[in-house]
């Protein structure tokens, strides 16, 4: 177990591992990232990433098809893509500050659609950004995705319509308007068209995170401030979304996190308790405790 | 100010607490009586007594066995450095003068158990004592460590205290379980007395000072004996009781009488008491003095004394020293009338005068030999006299301000000290302890005492700025939402007479109102007091965190309490009406310096120019939106993600206190507290209760979710009484938080030198790859190519066992029997078909996509093979069937096609229409060839709708949806092995997804997909050298071919050719 204390001088808001499991992001409010080479118990401090001006809340690593490139969102703003250069610095290499406000949520697409990040504001738009391999960016903007801002978003695995033989684009973002919002992409408009307005949260949704797996069914789990987290499943395409709520009691604190294991085997529930609780579904569809952790 | 001798000691008259953690187990002080030594598992702590406010000294021991003992060399002139602790059954003797590596001198170890105590020889410096649980008792010559130069031992019973004589350097005592022995040295064989003195275990034995014959043992038998041993031994010449086992009763340095420690009960004090009267045994303890104020045990005690060296009169001073479970090492005045209730009479000459000594410290690490780095501390620091240089180990450097802080808001020195430190003398009037502070450093180690929320990020005292920042209610539109600010405050140098000077970081949450506000208030709030002479950063900072005061009746407020002579508030200030007219600046005119145009005033520091530049452009971010509000959520302090890898990275908010844990108990408690701080100014009998509101402090800082509680707080208007009370009320109410305190300043010492310890925020990367079915083991071993899907499933099931997955290992067996080709499971509606649906069905519910790959692939091999079989043994009939297939694929899936192919090749085992009576028997080619030729028939006879629904009834068996999904589960399958780097591993699972007659396809790759091509014949792959038939990619521009595995991994890294023809392929 790799444990790593006062990485940074504030309160760290996210820490995502690569693609290969061998590097640690952290970012923290005291406005930098941090990179870590992270192997068995061992860790060492690669590089800090300094240029946010304000606390970043996220980050994400992309695909490392496209090299090694992480995205961070910041209370500035702005997202900045780094990528680690040849010599081992990280350097900015694109920055998208189109949004008015705090950003709270970068998310890559799916490695297939290329490198494509959802970017998610308080400014209450969700924008899309996608890097072209000129180096160009291009960007599709939704407006008042959710009213007061969105808070989180997160993509779809691609899925191939059985009937069109298309991958479908997809993804959801959670807001202050305590929504689960659905988009679908729309090749031919090349914008995002809401599918699904998800009602169940009583209070401001924090985090949305779709299940990577597309095995049986679409999941997608909603952690909010109302202190529950909610599981949305989709039988087939084009069915209903159906809510359970993960757990029966409220959380005993505000769920801030949650994340799906690699297959969408187990969701690990983060919130204001300092807890991180980990849940799977049996196999009788009841969703239960497999693990806690304290600090 | 430079401190050389101890009357230039500012803490010597005074009381002073120190907060020292780290599990510090005893104590003991220089003989000088400067420095405190404290020993605990992590090390020894030298404190200076004269410097509270710095960090102590951390001379690095790490040992897992609680210290039993410390003892300074009593010695000032032989070996004033010299110190002695236990560690398990050795001595450590440290030299303090000695850097912090080298610090141990030597190591006494003679001992087989644990040490329960040691003792310098009084007189001999090169003597020492030490006593064990083994019994024994020994005796080192610390010129000659190897071994001990006496030994003694009880057989029986554990030492748990050895004591020299005072007098005759050769006797020592011994104390084991409920009697001790008097040793002399020059006997190694019997003890010169055996005493079964007390009932009970002896907890400690005390020779006198002056009287060789004289000795104390206390007990857990609540008694302290007096003996003469020049008398009966056997009878003890007095017996004091007291209602409390004994932990410790030893002579005092001065007078006649005893110190008296309880080991449980007995209010935590410590209790003087004069020497009872010989032949009057059983008296009951009547102490002339007890020292209160410990929330916990009291474990040791010592005497810090003083006196000139150039009189012919017993001039000693005496200051108590003493040491808690509480974690506070306490100082406590000695009243003087208190020195002739016990019979020292002061003044008394003496036959010559005492010798002189160097008043030094030796808390400063000395100079080490490479680096040194100039002493930082921002505290007034005397150099001392042995070394003339002052330095200070890096390791001291590297705290920060909040550790500092941390430190300092555990001093509390003088009467304005700490609320529990009262020493209640008996006959005496009650001393009523008001809190005068008499600096700015006083004043900030109170309120960073008081006010755990506020953090502070730089102090300097000398030069009057303190940088903090905290949270308050400053949001306009929701006054329940705390604003983050962050605050410079300059002191003139003429402070408290003079106000403090307060800039706001502008932040995009603080809108400019508010802010022109706060300093407004603040500085109508500072000039008021200022013109009391009153220290103000408490009511500051209580105003910037919410607490709404109406300026306009401060003033009166404060002229009515000092009217009323309520001098005993926190800020005891000495009227000072006079200087009224003389005081600066009416409140608006310096809201005019700070907002005005006149930017040439003095505290026009202000200026926009100084923000930070972030907060600049957020706060023009702000102003472009037309924001009403700010929706960012509040930051998240905890959160799980996963990786690839089945490892999930946790992040949390540090979490101090124990009390936190106890979560909305605590959060009342925390509730009560602040209203109790909050109190404090006004409620004329409070007392700074620090440690409560340090509670609130910890909390508070540690635990962000909090700050969503904390407007609730602020909503609580009425205090809760039950907390003013000055004196034992608090006690009580603060002993159930003290622990939790107290791991504050621990866990900063900790991190000063241990980075893994939390203080502000953790990262752990957990593995919970036992939870996620796709195992990383198995997925290096599982072979899918390569040999019969029953001898694969057999491998594969051994593969599991190895790594202890039963489950799966089992299931591959059950397999490798449905693939088994001898054994033929005919068309039993039990048969493999609906196994292998039900066993993927279940595998799916699991989740488990590597199984469910696996299966498929294994599938996929066994069809494959008994099409090669069919194939074998009919090849004629074979081909026209592939034939007749071929006209279906044309408007079907890839997938449909090789299902329909696989199907053809096994008809004879699958088909239901064909099925015979007997469920299961042995295959036979010849029967199954009759089937063939039946089932060929039919479709020869133009059954052909007919057919295509039997077709599709076979595969239904295995459930259309799933098969359907076959390679949809190797593809992530796939994924998940290129996460892991089994490039090949996945290379083998996809190449079931490919078709040889279909075209190249990659996955989901649209990427890659759009550069392939159909296969061409006899290229090499640039990247690996081999050749490549299927699966290829070519450029279009240099022709150049790549396997599309090998083309991924290029082409994730590169952007040219493999070749380095210096094309740009994926360009093209």
């Amino acid at each position: 177990m790799v444990t790593i204390g006062n990485a940074h001088d504030d309160l760290i808001h996210d820490a995502v591992l690569d693609y290969y499991g061998k590097r640690l992001a952290t970012c923290s409010s005291d406005k930098t990232i941090k990179i870590f080479s992270v192997s068995n118990d061992e860790h060492q401090l690669l590089d800090t990433l300094k240029g946010h001006e304000g606390p970043v809340w996220q980050i994400a690593w992309a695909h490392p098809k496209f090299g090694v490139i992480l995205a961070s969102a910041s209370y500035d703003g702005k997202v900045f893509i780094w990528k680690e250069q040849s010599n081992g610095k990280w350097s900015v290499i694109a920055q998208h500050s189109i949004h008015q406000a705090s950003v709270n949520s970068v998310c890559w697409a799916p490695h297939e659609y290329g490198a494509l990040l959802l970017v998610c504001s308080s400014d209450g738009a969700v924008s899309i950004l996608e890097f072209k391999d000129d180096a160009t960016t291009t960007s599709i903007m939704i407006d008042r995705a959710h009213a007061i801002g969105v808070n989180a978003g997160s993509w779809a695995p691609p899925y191939k319509n059985e009937i069109t033989g298309q991958v479908e684009r997809r993804f959801v973002t959670g807001g202050c308007d305590n929504l689960v919002k659905i988009w679908k992409f729309n090749p031919e408009l090349n914008t995002y068209e809401l599918e699904h307005s998800l009602e169940g949260h009583t209070d401001w949704v924090r985090d949305v995170a779709w299940s990577p797996s597309v095995l049986v069914r679409s999941y997608i789990a909603s952690a909010s401030q109302d202190k529950t987290v909610c599981i949305w499943t989709q039988e087939k395409q084009g069915a209903p979304w159906v809510k359970q709520m993960l757990t029966e009691e409220k959380f005993p604190d505000v769920c801030w996190r949650a994340n799906w294991s690699l297959s969408g085997n187990v969701l690990a529930v983060s919130g204001g308790d300092n807890k991180v609780t980990l849940w799977r579904e049996n196999l009788d569809g009841k969703w239960e405790s497999a693990g806690q952790i304290d600090e | 100010m430079i401190i050389s001798t101890p009357y230039d000691s500012s803490t010597f008259g005074n009381s002073l607490s120190l907060r020292v953690d780290n599990g510090v187990g005893s104590i003991s002080i220089n003989p000088s009586g400067r420095d405190v030594v404290l020993a605990g598992r992590r090390g020894i702590y030298v404190v200076d007594l004269d410097d509270p406010f710095s960090p102590p000294r951390w001379l690095h021991h790490l040992t897992s066995w609680e210290v039993a003992d410390v003892q300074w060399s009593p010695h000032l002139h032989d070996k004033p450095s010299s110190v002695i602790s236990t560690s398990n059954q050795k001595a450590l003797i440290w030299n303090l003068a000695r850097s912090g590596d080298e610090a141990i001198e030597m190591v006494l170890h003679g001992h087989s158990r644990a040490i329960t105590d040691i003792n310098f020889h009084p007189s001999n410096p090169d003597l020492v004592a030490t006593c064990s649980v083994d019994t024994f008792v020994l005796a080192w010559d610390t010129r000659a460590p190897k071994r001990p130069v006496y030994a003694v031992e009880d057989w029986r019973a554990g030492a748990s205290q050895v004591k020299w004589n005072y007098q005759n350097p050769n006797l020592l005592a011994s104390a084991h379980n409920n009697y001790f022995y008097v040793w002399d040295l020059r006997n190694s064989f019997k003890p010169i007395h055996k005493v079964y003195a007390h009932d009970r275990k002896i907890n400690g034995v005390d020779f006198s000072r002056t009287n060789e014959n004289e000795l104390i043992s206390c007990s857990n038998d609540q008694t302290v004996k007096f003996w003469d041993l020049s008398k009966d031994v056997q009878k003890p010449q007095s017996v004091i009781n007291t209602d409390f086992p004994v932990w410790k009763a030893r002579n005092l340095p001065f007078g006649e009488g005893c110190a008296v420690i309880p080991l449980r009960g007995g209010n935590n004090s410590i209790y003087v008491a004069k020497k009872p009267v010989p032949d009057a045994p059983n008296v009951q303890l009547d102490p002339q003095a007890v020292f209160k104020g410990h929330t916990d045990r009291v474990t040791d005690f010592l005497w810090r004394s003083r006196n000139h060296t150039d009189t012919a009169y017993d001039d000693r001073e005496f200051q108590l020293v003493t040491w808690s479970k509480d974690c506070d090492l306490k100082l406590w005045g000695v009243n003087e009338d208190l020195y002739p209730k016990l019979n020292h009479r002061r003044g008394k000459p003496i036959p010559q005068p005492y010798s002189p000594y160097s008043y030094t410290t030796y808390r400063e690490e000395p100079p080490q030999r490479d680096t040194v780095k100039p002493f930082a501390s921002n505290s007034s620091f005397s150099l001392n006299l042995t070394h003339n240089e002052m330095f200070v180990s890096g390791r001291t450097d590297q705290k920060n301000a909040t550790d500092h802080l941390n430190w300092i808001s555990g001093v509390r020195i003088g009467r304005s000290a700490y609320n529990a430190n009262q020493m209640t003398e008996t006959n005496s009037d009650y001393n009523s302890f008001e809190q005068i502070l008499d600096n700015l450093g006083e004043e900030v180690s109170v309120i960073g005492h008081k006010f755990p929320k506020v953090k502070f990020e730089k102090i300097s005292v000398s030069t009057g700025v303190l940088i903090l920042s905290l949270a308050g209610p400053w949001n306009v539109t929701n006054p329940d939402d705390l604003i983050y600010l962050r605050v410079e405050i300059k002191f003139p140098q003429a402070y408290p007479s003079q106000p403090p000077v307060f800039k706001i970081e502008e932040n995009r949450e603080l809108t400019k109102e508010s802010r022109v506000e706060i300093l407004t208030d603040l500085s109508e709030i500072t000039s008021i007091y200022s013109r009391h002479d009153k220290f103000s950063l408490e009511i500051c900072l209580r105003y910037l965190m919410g607490d709404r005061m109406d300026v306009s009746k401060l003033e009166a407020e404060i002229t009515a309490q000092q009217d009323q002579g309520h001098l005993n508030d926190i800020y005891n200030l000495p009227p000072n009406i006079d200087d009224l007219d003389s005081l600066p600046s009416s409140s608006d005119h310096e809201v005019e310096e700070y907002y005005g145009d006149d930017n040439d005033s003095t505290d026009g520091e202000l200026g926009d120019d100084e923000l930070v530049p972030g907060l600049q452009m957020t706060q023009t971010l702000t102003n472009d939106s037309n924001k009403m509000f700010d929706s960012t959520p509040i930051p998240k302090g905890c959160g799980a993600v996963w990786s690839r890898q089945g490892k999930l990275v946790c992040f949390f908010m540090p979490k101090n206190s124990q009390a936190f844990n106890e979560g909305h108990d605590d959060s009342r408690k925390t509730l009560m507290k602040f209203d109790h701080t909050k109190q404090v100014l006004f409620d004329n009998d409070e007392l700074s209760d620090g440690s409560l509101s340090d509670d609130f402090n910890d909390i508070l800082r540690k635990d962000l979710s909090s700050r969503r509680r904390i407007p609730g707080v602020f909503r609580i208007q009425n205090f809760n009484q039950s907390f003013s009370g000055a004196g034992s009320s608090i006690h009580a109410a603060t002993e159930t938080v003290r622990t939790g305190v107290s791991s504050t300043y621990q866990r900063s010492q900790i991190e000063a030198e241990d980075d893994d310890q939390p203080t502000k925020n953790v990262v752990a990367v957990f593995d919970f790859s036992d939870l996620i079915p796709t195992k990383y083991d198995l997925a290096d071993e599982y072979k899918v190519v390569g040999d019969t899907a029953e001898a694969l499933s057999l491998y594969n099931s051994e593969i599991c066992a190895k790594y202890g997955y039963t489950e799966l290992s089992d299931t591959w067996r059950v397999l490798s029997t449905v693939f088994s080709t001898d054994f033929d499971w005919g068309v039993h509606p039990l048969g493999k078909t609906w196994l292998i649906k039900e066993l993927m069905t279940y595998y799916e519910r699991l989740g488990d996509v590597q199984m469910l790959a696996m299966m498929t692939c294994i599938i996929e091999v066994s069809t494959a093979q008994l099409k090669e079989a069919r194939a074998a043994v009919e090849p004629d009939i074979f081909k026209p069937l592939v034939k007749e297939h071929n006209s279906y694929t044309n408007n079907m899936t890839y997938q449909r096609d090789y299902r329909l192919r696989s199907m053809s090749s096994n008809e004879s085992t699958y088909r239901l229409p064909f099925s015979r009576s007997s469920s299961v028997v042995t295959k036979e080619n010849e029967r199954s060839i009759n089937v063939k030729i039946e089932m060929f028939n039919e479709v020869q006879m133009g059954f052909m709708e007919d057919e295509k629904q039997k077709l599709k009834n076979d595969f239904d068996l295995l459930g259309e949806d799933q098969y359907s999904k076959f390679n949809d589960y190797r593809s992530e399958y796939a994924n998940i092995l290129y996460a892991w780097g089994f490039i090949l591993r996945r290379a083998e699972i996809l190449k079931f997804n490919f078709d040889t007659n279909a075209t190249v396809h990659v996955l989901h790759d649209e990427e890659f997909q759009t550069k392939l091509k159909v296969p061409k014949a006899d290229k090499v792959c640039v990247y690996c050298g081999l050749k490549v038939a299927r699966r290829i990619f070519v450029c279009f521009n240099c022709d150049h071919a790549q396997h599309t595995d090998c083309g991924q991994i290029w082409w994730a890294e590169n952007d040219e050719c493999p070749t380095g023809c210096g094309c740009h392929c994926m360009e093209h």
